[in-house]
C-alpha cells in the first residue's frame, strides 16, 4: 500500500512540470511586454518600467526565465507575486480557507440533496418523483452556475434583502454562493447516482438477498449502495478536489475571497507566478482527493486494493475527470 | 484465418459496412422513439435555423451595436419584448444574434477537438506501446489542468476574438476526446475488418481512417455531443469573466456581465441571456442523452 | 422520457422565470437601521461610531508605502504614513507636514527642519535618521524611484535637520515626495513594512485579512491630535453593484467609487449622500501622427469636430462628467482655460475632412482598452455621422500595444496626479516617441524646446505661460482630442463627516467620522 501512495505521489511531480510548463509557455504567447501589461493603468515611465522589469527577472531570456522557476519548483517555492512581491505560497495559504470553506459547505449540501434523491429516483424508476428529479438535475447542468448565482442574488439579497450580496463572514455570507456551487455538483451527481444505483440493483446479488427474504430497505441500503458507492464516491471526490481548486466563477460573483478569485485575478493583472503557481496548487489539491479517495476504497473493498496496485505497477494514468466550476 | 480468402474478408468488409449503414437507421428509428431526444433535436434545429438566419430576423448594426441612450435599461414592452440594455439595444435581438457566435464557437471549437483528439487517440490506441504512452502521458498532463483554467489562460494569451476562443475551448476539450477514441478504438483494434482492410492492400493510416474511426463513431458521436454543450458553458463563461468576446459584439456571456451593475434595476438583462444559454444547454443534453440510448445496445430495453 | 418530463421541465423553467420577474415589480426593502442606534441625549449630545466601515475597491498591492504606489493602496497608506510636505489639492500649495520648514540655499538645495516630537507607532522618535533612510530606500525601490529622480544626496546636518541635494533644480520635487509614495518609516524597517507598517500617521495598522478587509486603529500620538474615529475598516468588495447594496443596506459607511448606474437611484435618498469631486484624470484619444490617415491635419480636425462630448456624456454618463480641452485638468498648474480646442461641429468636421485627402471618409484603427467600451460606441457613432469607419480594438494595455508601432488612434487616459504640467512631457516630447508615452509620435520642436525648458524653470509665472503656450499648439495640431475628466463618486451615509475627496480619487479618510 505504501509503495502504490508513493508511486502515486510520484507520478504528480511530471505533471506539475507539465503542466507549469505549458501554462508558463502559453501566457508568453501574447506579443505584449509582460512587464507594461502588469503596470498598465498607472502609467509607468520608462525608470519605473526598466527597474521592474529587472526586479522581476523579466530582461532574461525567456528559457532563462523558465529554468529559474523550475530551480525554485525543486526546492518548494512557487515564486514571487509580481504584484505584490509577496510569496506566492504565502498568498495562496492566505485565501485557502475561505475556499476550504466554501468547498465543504458546498459538498455537504451537494450530497444531501443528490444521495437521497438519487437513490429514491433509481428504486422507483419512472415514477413521477424520479421523473421530476431527472428533469430537475437536468436542470440544474444546464444552468451555468453564474447565472444561478446572480438569480440568486436578485432573488435572496436584492428582492428579499434576507442575505448579504457578497463578502466574507459566517453563516450568511456562506450560504448563497455555497448553494451555487452544491446545486451544480449536485445535479451531476444526482444523475450519477441514480445510474449508479440502478446497474447495482440490477445485478444477482440484489435478488438473491430479496429471495433469502431481507427487508428491501436494508437491501437496498446494505447492498446495494454499498457497491453503487464507488464510482460515486469518486465523482464526489473529484468535484471536491475542483472545488478546492477554487471555484472561480462563484468567488468572483459573491466576492468571496478564495483562491479562484486569486487566480483570476492573477490572470488579469498578468501577474504569472500568481496564475501558475494557481494551477500547481489545484493539480496537488485534485491529485491528493483522488488519491485520498482511491485510499478509502482500499480500505473498504480488498478487491480493489490488488486490483489498484496491479494497475499502478502496470503503469496506468492518473485520472483526472473534468468538471466546470 | 489465415486461410480465408482476400476475397471473403473482403466481403466481410461489405457486409460490416451494410451493418453499420442499417444500425444507423435502427439507431435512428430508436431514437424517435424518445420524446425528450425529440424535442431536444427540434429545438436544437430551430437554433441552429436562428443562427443561420441571424442577419435576416435582426439588423446586426441598427438593433445590436449602436447605441439608443434614449431608451436605455427599459423594461421588457410591446415595442422590446425582452427589454433593451445599458445602451438601448433591444436585448431579443442580441440574444438572437449571440446564437450564432455561441453556436459558431461551440462547433468550431469542437470539431477542432475532435480531429485532434480522434487523431491522437487513434494512433494512440493503434500502434499502442510506448507511441501509446507517451501520447497518453501528455494528454494527461493537458487533463490535469481544468478546463475552464486552460480556456482561460490561452484565451488570454491569444488575444480576445472568436479565432481565440475557438482554439482556446478546442484544445482545452482535446484530453477528454483523445480518451475516448483512444478506449473505443481499443476494443475495436482486434476484430476482422483490420484484418480485412490489410487485406485489401491499405496501409496503417488508411486503415485507421476508413476501417478504425467509422466504426467508433458511436461514442464519439455522443461524446462530442455533449462537448458542444460543455463548449457553449466555456464560452459564456469565459465571457462573462471579460475573457474573450467583448461588446459591443452580443454574447450571452458578456451581456450577462454587463447585466452585473444593474441587478437592482434593470433585471431582465441577467434573466433572458441566461435562459437561452439554459435552453441551449438543455436541448443539447437531451439530444445528446438520446443518441447515447439509441447507439448503445447495451441500453436497449 | 415520457411527456410528463417534457411538460415539467417547461413548468419548472417557467416557474422559475415567473418567480423572478414577480420578485422584479415593486422596490426592495432597505433595512434601515444603521448598525448603531441613534442615541440622543436630551441635551443634544451628539455620540460618534466608534468604527467607520469604508467599502474599497481592490485589494490593496501593498501596506509598504514605497511598494504600494496604486491607488488602491494608496488610500489606505495615506492614512498610516506621512511625508516632509503634504500638497493641498485646492490651492495647489505645499504645505508643512512633517518638516516644518525649508528653505533652499541653492536653487538645486533643500533643506528641512523637522517638527519635533513626532512618533512612530511603535513609539520611537521621528527623525533625520529616519528621514534619510526612507529617501534613500525609495529611490531603490523599482515602483517609486521615479518620484525622487534626480535625488544626488541626503545629507544629515542633526537629529531634526536634513539636506537634500539634487542634481538640477526641480520645480516639481516638493510636490513629488508629497504624496504618501515617499512616506517617512523608521530606518530599518525596509523589510517588514509590508507585513508591519509602521508610519507617522493618524492611523496605526492592526490586520490585513487579504481580499477581506484591513483594519486600522487611531494612533493616540499622532502630531496632529487624534482623530475622531477608533477604528477604520476598509472591507474589500471588488463587484460594484454589491459594493452599492452594502452602501445601501448601511452595512457599510462609505462606499468608494459609485457606478454611474447607480448613482441615479442613489441621489434622491435622503439616508445616503454622494460626495461627487471631478477627479484629475483625462480621457483622451492619442492620433498617430507619423502615418496616414492622421499623418494629415485636416483628417484630425476633422474627427475632433465630430465627436459630440455632449451626448455621451449625457447618454453614458447621465451627465455627469465634464468635457475637457486639454491634457491637464482646470485645477492644474499651468492650465491654459483660454485654449481654442476643436468644438463639436459637423459642418466644421465634414468642411475639414472636404480640405483632407479623403474627402470621401476614411476608416482606421483604435487602440483602446475594454473599460472604455461604454463610450467608444458612441464615438464609433458620431464619426459615422461624417463617414469616417472607427474600428475599435480591445488590447489588454495600450501602452504596450501602441509602443511596438500602430497606425490610426488610441484612446487612453493622463492621471494628473501631480496637478503639474509637466506632465505632458511624457506624452508630448519627441523623446518618448514609442518608448515613453508618447503615443501619438508627436514631434513639435518647439514643443519639445519649452517641456525642456519648463522642467527646470523655478519661475513660476514663466512656467504657467509655458505650459499655456503648449496647450495652445497642441489645440492647434491636435495630436490629441482631449474627451472628458472622470468623476469620483463617493457615496457616504448621511451620518458620516469629515470625507474630504480628492480629485487625484485617492482620498483622504483620516478625518471621517459618524455622528449620530
Amino acid at each position: 500500500m505504501l509503495r502504490y501512495i508513493f508511486k502515486r505521489l510520484l507520478m504528480l511531480i511530471p505533471i506539475i512540470i507539465g503542466a507549469s510548463a505549458i501554462i508558463f509557455f502559453i501566457l508568453n504567447l501574447g506579443g505584449d511586454d509582460p512587464v507594461m501589461l502588469l503596470l498598465a493603468g498607472t502609467e509607468p515611465d520608462e525608470l519605473t518600467i526598466e527597474l521592474t522589469r529587472k526586479e522581476l527577472g523579466l530582461d532574461k531570456p525567456i528559457a532563462i526565465q523558465f529554468l529559474d522557476y523550475m530551480k525554485g519548483l525543486l526546492t518548494g517555492d512557487l515564486g514571487t507575486s509580481w504584484k505584490t512581491g509577496k510569496p506566492v505560497f504565502e498568498e495562496y495559504m492566505m485565501r485557502f480557507p475561505a475556499t476550504v470553506k466554501l468547498a465543504f459547505v458546498a459538498l455537504s449540501i451537494s450530497v444531501l440533496i443528490s444521495i437521497p434523491i438519487g437513490i429514491i429516483s433509481a428504486v422507483k424508476q419512472y415514477s413521477l418523483f424520479d421523473n421530476i428529479g431527472m428533469v430537475a438535475a437536468l436542470l440544474g447542468i444546464a444552468m451555468p452556475n453564474f447565472w444561478l448565482g446572480l438569480l440568486l442574488i436578485i432573488c435572496f439579497s436584492v428582492q428579499l434583502g434576507w442575505l448579504p450580496s457578497g463578502g466574507y463572514g459566517g453563516l450568511a455570507f456562506l450560504i448563497l454562493p455555497a448553494i451555487t456551487i452544491g446545486t451544480d455538483q449536485a445535479a451531476l451527481l444526482t444523475r450519477m447516482t441514480r445510474s449508479s444505483m440502478l446497474e447495482v440493483i440490477r445485478q444477482d446479488y440484489i435478488r438473491t438477498a430479496r429471495a433469502k427474504g431481507l427487508v428491501e430497505k436494508v437491501i437496498i441500503i446494505k447492498h446495494g449502495l454499498k457497491n453503487a458507492l464507488i464510482p460515486i464516491v469518486t465523482v464526489i471526490g473529484n468535484q471536491f478536489g475542483h472545488a478546492l481548486g477554487g471555484a472561480v466563477l462563484t468567488e468572483t460573483i459573491f466576492s468571496w475571497p478564495g483562491v479562484g478569485r486569486f487566480m483570476i485575478e492573477g490572470i488579469n493583472k498578468h501577474d504569472r507566478p500568481v496564475v501558475i503557481g494557481c494551477v500547481i496548487m489545484l493539480c496537488i489539491m485534485i491529485s491528493i482527493v483522488n488519491l485520498g479517495v482511491d485510499i478509502i476504497y482500499a480500505f473498504v473493498d480488498p478487491r480493489i486494493k490488488t486490483d489498484m496496485t496491479k494497475k499502478v505497477l502496470r503503469g496506468g494514468g492518473l485520472k483526472c475527470q473534468k468538471g466546470q466550476q | 484465418m489465415s486461410e480465408r480468402t482476400a476475397v471473403e474478408i473482403g466481403t466481410e468488409t461489405v457486409v460490416a459496412t451494410r451493418k453499420r449503414v442499417s444500425q444507423f437507421s435502427e439507431a435512428w428509428s430508436r431514437m424517435k422513439r424518445s420524446k425528450s431526444a425529440m424535442v431536444g433535436l427540434i429545438i436544437m434545429i430551430i437554433l441552429i435555423l436562428i443562427a443561420i438566419f441571424a442577419d435576416v430576423l435582426v439588423d446586426y448594426e441598427v438593433d445590436c451595436v449602436t447605441p439608443d441612450l434614449a431608451n436605455r435599461l427599459q423594461v421588457p414592452s410591446r415595442e422590446h419584448i425582452l427589454g433593451t440594455d445599458a445602451f438601448g439595444r433591444d436585448v431579443l435581438a442580441r440574444i438572437i444574434y449571440g446564437t450564432r457566435i455561441s453556436l459558431v464557437v461551440a462547433f468550431s471549437s469542437v470539431t477542432l477537438s475532435l480531429v485532434i483528439g480522434a487523431m491522437l487517440g487513434s494512433i494512440a490506441g493503434f500502434y499502442g506501446g510506448k507511441i501509446e504512452n507517451i501520447i497518453m502521458r501528455i494528454t494527461d498532463v493537458f487533463a490535469a489542468i481544468p478546463n475552464l483554467l486552460m480556456a482561460i489562460t490561452i484565451a488570454t494569451a491569444l488575444g480576445q476574438s472568436i479565432f481565440s476562443m475557438i482554439v482556446a475551448i478546442g484544445i482545452a476539450g482535446v484530453p477528454a476526446l483523445a480518451r475516448i477514441v483512444r478506449a473505443t478504438v481499443l476494443t475495436v483494434k482486434d476484430q476482422d475488418f483490420v484484418e480485412a482492410g490489410r487485406a485489401l492492400g491499405g496501409n496503417n493510416m488508411q486503415i485507421i481512417l476508413f476501417h478504425l474511426l467509422p466504426n467508433c463513431i458511436a461514442p464519439i458521436i455522443v461524446q462530442s455531443t455533449l462537448r458542444v454543450a460543455g463548449a457553449i458553458l466555456s464560452t459564456s463563461s469565459l465571457c462573462f469573466l471579460g475573457i474573450g468576446i467583448k461588446p459591443p459584439t452580443p454574447e450571452w456571456g458578456n451581456m450577462l456581465a454587463g447585466g452585473r451593475d444593474f441587478l437592482r434595476t434593470a433585471q431582465h438583462i441577467t434573466l433572458y441571456p441566461g435562459l437561452a444559454i439554459v435552453i441551449t444547454i438543455l436541448a443539447i443534453n437531451l439530444m445528446g442523452d438520446g443518441l447515447r440510448d439509441a447507439l448503445d445496445p447495451k441500453l436497449r430495453r | 422520457m415520457t411527456r410528463v418530463k417534457k411538460i415539467t421541465a417547461l413548468f419548472l423553467c417557467l416557474l422559475m422565470v415567473v418567480g423572478v420577474l414577480a420578485g422584479c415589480s415593486g422596490s426592495p426593502e432597505v433595512k434601515t437601521e444603521p448598525s448603531a442606534a441613534s442615541a440622543d441625549t436630551g441635551q443634544g449630545e451628539k455620540k460618534i461610531k466608534e468604527e467607520v466601515v469604508i467599502a474599497v475597491i481592490q485589494n490593496p498591492v501593498s501596506l509598504d508605502p514605497h511598494y504600494g504606489t496604486e491607488n488602491h493602496s494608496r488610500m489606505i497608506t495615506t492614512c498610516m504614513y506621512n511625508s516632509l510636505v503634504y500638497l493641498d489639492v485646492e490651492t495647489l500649495e505645499i504645505k508643512p507636514a512633517l518638516a516644518e520648514s525649508w528653505e533652499l540655499p541653492a536653487q538645486n538645495e533643500y533643506i528641512f527642519h523637522l517638527r519635533k516630537g513626532v512618533k512612530f507607532h511603535d513609539g520611537s522618535d521621528m527623525t533625520a535618521a529616519d528621514v534619510k533612510y526612507s529617501l534613500e530606500r525609495c529611490k531603490e525601490m523599482p515602483r517609486a524611484a521615479t518620484y525622487l529622480t534626480g535625488l544626488q544626496n541626503v545629507e544629515i546636518i542633526d537629529d531634526y535637520t536634513v539636506k537634500v541635494t539634487l542634481e538640477k533644480p526641480s520645480p516639481v520635487f516638493l510636490s513629488n515626495i508629497s504624496g504618501t509614495i515617499v512616506s517617512i518609516i523608521p530606518e530599518g524597517s525596509g523589510d517588514t513594512a509590508g507585513d508591519k507598517p509602521i508610519g507617522t500617521g493618524p492611523y496605526k495598522f492592526v490586520e490585513w485579512s487579504t481580499d477581506n478587509y484591513v483594519l486600522l486603529e487611531r494612533f493616540d500620538d499622532f502630531y496632529g491630535g487624534a482623530k475622531p474615529t477608533k477604528y477604520l475598516r476598509f472591507r474589500i468588495i471588488p463587484d460594484n453593484s454589491v459594493r452599492n447594496l452594502t452602501l445601501e443596506a448601511h452595512d457599510v459607511d462609505v462606499a468608494h467609487q459609485i457606478q454611474n448606474a447607480d448613482y441615479t437611484m442613489l441621489k434622491n435618498r435622503d439616508d445616503i449622500k454622494l460626495l461627487i469631486a471631478p477627479s484629475v484624470i483625462v480621457e483622451f484619444m492619442g492620433l498617430q501622427v507619423s502615418a496616414p490617415p492622421f499623418d494629415d491635419i485636416h483628417a484630425r480636425k476633422a474627427v475632433a469636430h465630430a465627436i459630440n462630448k455632449d451626448a455621451y456624456i449625457q447618454g453614458v454618463f447621465d451627465g455627469e462628467y465634464t468635457k475637457v480641452t486639454s491634457f491637464l485638468v482646470p485645477g492644474a498648474f499651468g492650465y491654459n482655460d483660454n485654449v481654442n480646442s476643436c468644438e463639436y461641429d459637423l459642418a466644421k468636421a465634414k468642411e475639414e475632412l472636404a480640405l483632407s485627402k479623403y474627402p470621401n471618409g476614411f476608416e482606421f484603427n483604435c487602440y483602446t482598452t475594454a473599460s472604455r467600451a461604454p463610450y467608444t460606441e458612441a464615438l464609433q457613432y458620431d464619426l459615422s455621422q461624417i463617414g469616417v469607419k472607427m474600428n475599435v480594438e480591445f488590447v489588454s494595455s495600450v501602452q504596450s500595444h501602441c509602443a511596438a508601432g500602430y497606425k490610426g488612434a488610441h484612446i487612453t487616459s493622463v492621471n494628473n496626479a501631480a496637478l503639474d504640467g509637466d506632465i505632458m512631457y511624457n506624452y508630448l516630447h519627441s523623446s518618448k516617441k514609442q518608448t515613453g508615452g508618447n503615443l501619438t509620435y508627436f514631434g513639435n520642436a518647439r514643443v519639445d524646446e519649452l517641456l525642456e525648458k519648463a522642467r527646470f524653470e523655478m519661475d513660476t509665472q514663466k512656467r504657467a505661460d509655458m505650459y499655456k503656450e503648449i496647450q495652445d499648439i497642441v489645440a492647434a495640431e491636435v495630436p490629441i482630442i482631449p474627451l472628458h475628466s472622470i468623476i469620483a463618486i463617493v457615496g457616504t451615509d448621511s451620518h458620516v463627516k469629515g470625507l474630504k475627496s480628492n480629485p487625484t480619487t485617492v482620498h483622504e479618510f483620516y478625518d471621517v467620522y459618524y455622528e449620530y
